[in-house]
């Protein structure tokens, strides 16, 4: 005898109960599935972040700060290198290309960053999208999400979220860049960035541009009594240089990091918390899982005369097991297949926050592992589906006939 | 399940032997080094900290990176390091932890066209453990 039809009529005569239980294991699964699916994301996204940078060089203080800022341009008052740093950095063997990092001023809540040429294309590894790079000193970069088209006229003010139109707004008045190019998109916070040659950066507060017989020039070399700047991008030829730079410039009233040892000891953190959510997951979830099947096993209470009925038709206990696991498996199969779809759209949420706070780019899509923690969930409750099976399985005819 | 290290077949390589020379004009592998490249081999070193994030390889040094302030100087830092491919991403270990790594010996300048990186000497399909 096939139980399956009696499982859909009983499943539908009792729909809106059955879909409430349906929701309530279902969310319990997207909350774990979410969880897993953002502490990838955010991992992912950070490290692409980071990718470009090999080595950020900075005054001696916190390296999470100097990554923050260099990477994340998150706004941080950095105290300036001294001058010989940028040009000495530059003339490293080892060095394929250093960049300056000048923060500061702003447009329209978009960081203006003074860098070196080479910044914008990634030392040439990621061409601009649209147009050219910058070649003179009053011309500009935007990321890829920046809202400025090229051609646009950008004037650039202290500190961020200032309009045009406030009066107190410290503007640099009279200097103003065009912009000339657009950068393929990098998924992180450089995309609402604009890159502007360093020297302006100097310029426009007094200091020169760097270059004393050629004040025109852009990029290295620079002078030696060239300015300071509060940061500088190295990217290494090779991994040995990468380390004999980072030693050197460990020393001497400087420091220099690599974001990535920054961003290991952040993910170290980010896992710990991460471990903690999934175990609070994992108890909500078996916490409804566990009132799911009370409410299933109250349920056959009942209705035990129906079940003593149907055993008296002629129904094997078999079959009375299978009708109630049947039940219980749909209802835990559909809340895993619903809390995944739950957990996708819990993680996009999430993924949309960090794209508008942090500027980073999160997948936020489902991997092996979400599929597995779901998969998991609804197998443990195939498993524990067994339990109130039994129960009916076990029920004398006789006593359930007699107590109807 | 413990990474096969312990057991696996490999031959034990130091440090000491990867070069012969190492002058301003270039260097020349150890005879001993060559006469493993392409073969399996174990080296005992430590993980110096890492300059990608979540990516499969990371530098095995002979000496453990210089985490004491009393000690640290340029002239601290080996060239003679060794980088590491893993077969799959592994947690980062702390630098002053001695780690095992197992792994296919592979010699020659080479340049790895993900990050864009040169190196000497590496591990292939390495596996590594706390030593």
């Amino acid at each position: 005898m096939n139980p399956l039809p009696l499982v859909w009529a009983d499943l539908r005569a009792r729909g809106a109960g059955i879909l409430a239980l349906v929701l309530l294991v279902a969310f319990a699964v997207a909350m774990g599935v979410a969880v897993s699916a953002t502490e990838r994301g955010l991992r992912r996204a950070s490290a692409d972040a980071a990718r470009p940078f090999d080595l950020l060089v900075g005054m001696p203080g916190s390296p999470t700060q100097l990554v923050l800022a260099g990477v994340y341009l998150q706004p941080t008052a950095l105290p300036l290198l001294p001058p010989e740093t940028l040009p000495g950095l530059s003339r490293e063997k080892g060095a394929a290309w250093v960049s300056p990092l000048g923060f500061g001023d702003s447009w329209r809540g978009s960081p203006i960053v003074g860098v070196a040429p080479e910044l914008a294309i990634d030392g040439g590894r990621r061409p601009v999208a649209e147009g050219r790079n910058f070649e003179k000193l009053d011309e500009a970069v935007v990321g890829a999400r920046v809202k400025a088209a090229l051609g646009d006229t950008i004037e650039p003010s202290h500190g961020i979220g200032q309009d045009d139109d406030d009066g107190d707004a410290h503007v640099h008045h009279g200097t103003h860049y065009t912009v000339v190019g657009r950068m393929a998109p990098t998924g992180g916070p450089w995309d609402r960035a604009i890159l502007v040659p360093i020297e302006s950066v100097w310029a426009i507060h007094g200091f020169g541009t760097g270059h004393a017989a050629e004040p025109e020039r852009i990029g290295a070399p620079w002078d030696a009594d060239a300015p300071g700047v509060p940061a500088v991008a190295v990217n290494v030829r090779d991994v040995a240089s990468a380390y004999v730079i980072r030693s050197k410039y460990r020393t001497g009233g400087t420091t220099a990091v690599f974001p990535a040892e920054v961003l290991a000891g952040l993910f170290a953190t980010l896992g710990d918390v991460g471990a903690v959510l999934r175990v609070f997951a994992i108890a909500a979830q078996a916490l409804v899982v566990a009132s799911v099947l009370m409410v299933v096993l109250v349920a056959i209470a009942a209705r035990r005369n129906l079940i003593a009925i149907l055993r008296a038709l002629g129904a094997p206990r078999i079959f009375v097991f299978l009708l109630v696991w049947s039940e219980v498996a749909a209802i835990l199969v559909a809340a895993g297949a619903v809390g995944l779809a739950l957990g996708l759209c819990l993680a996009q949420g999430v993924a949309a926050w960090a794209d508008r706070s942090l500027g980073l780019a999160l997948p936020g899509t489902l991997g092996s592992d979400e599929f597995l923690l779901a998969l998991a969930s609804a197998g443990a409750g195939l498993v524990a589906a067994v339990l109130p099976a039994a129960s009916a399985y076990r029920r004398s005819v006789a006593e359930g006939l007699r107590s109807a | 399940m413990p990474p096969a290290v312990a057991g696996s077949p490999g031959e034990k390589l130091a440090f000491a032997d990867l070069y012969k020379s190492f002058g301003v004009l270039g260097y020349e592998f150890g005879d001993r080094a060559r006469e493993l490249a392409g073969r399996p081999v174990v080296m005992r070193g430590y993980m110096a900290p890492p300059l990608k994030a979540e990516s499969n390889f990371f530098v095995l040094t002979r000496q453990p990176m210089a985490l004491c302030p009393f000690c640290q100087s340029d002239a601290d830092w080996p060239v003679d390091i060794v980088v590491v491919y893993l077969k799959r991403t592994q947690p980062v270990y702390d630098p002053s932890r001695r780690i095992d790594v197992a792994g296919m010996l592979e010699l020659g300048s080479w340049l790895d066209p993900e990050t864009g990186f040169v190196s000497a000497i590496r591990l292939r399909e390495s596996e590594l453990r706390a030593a």
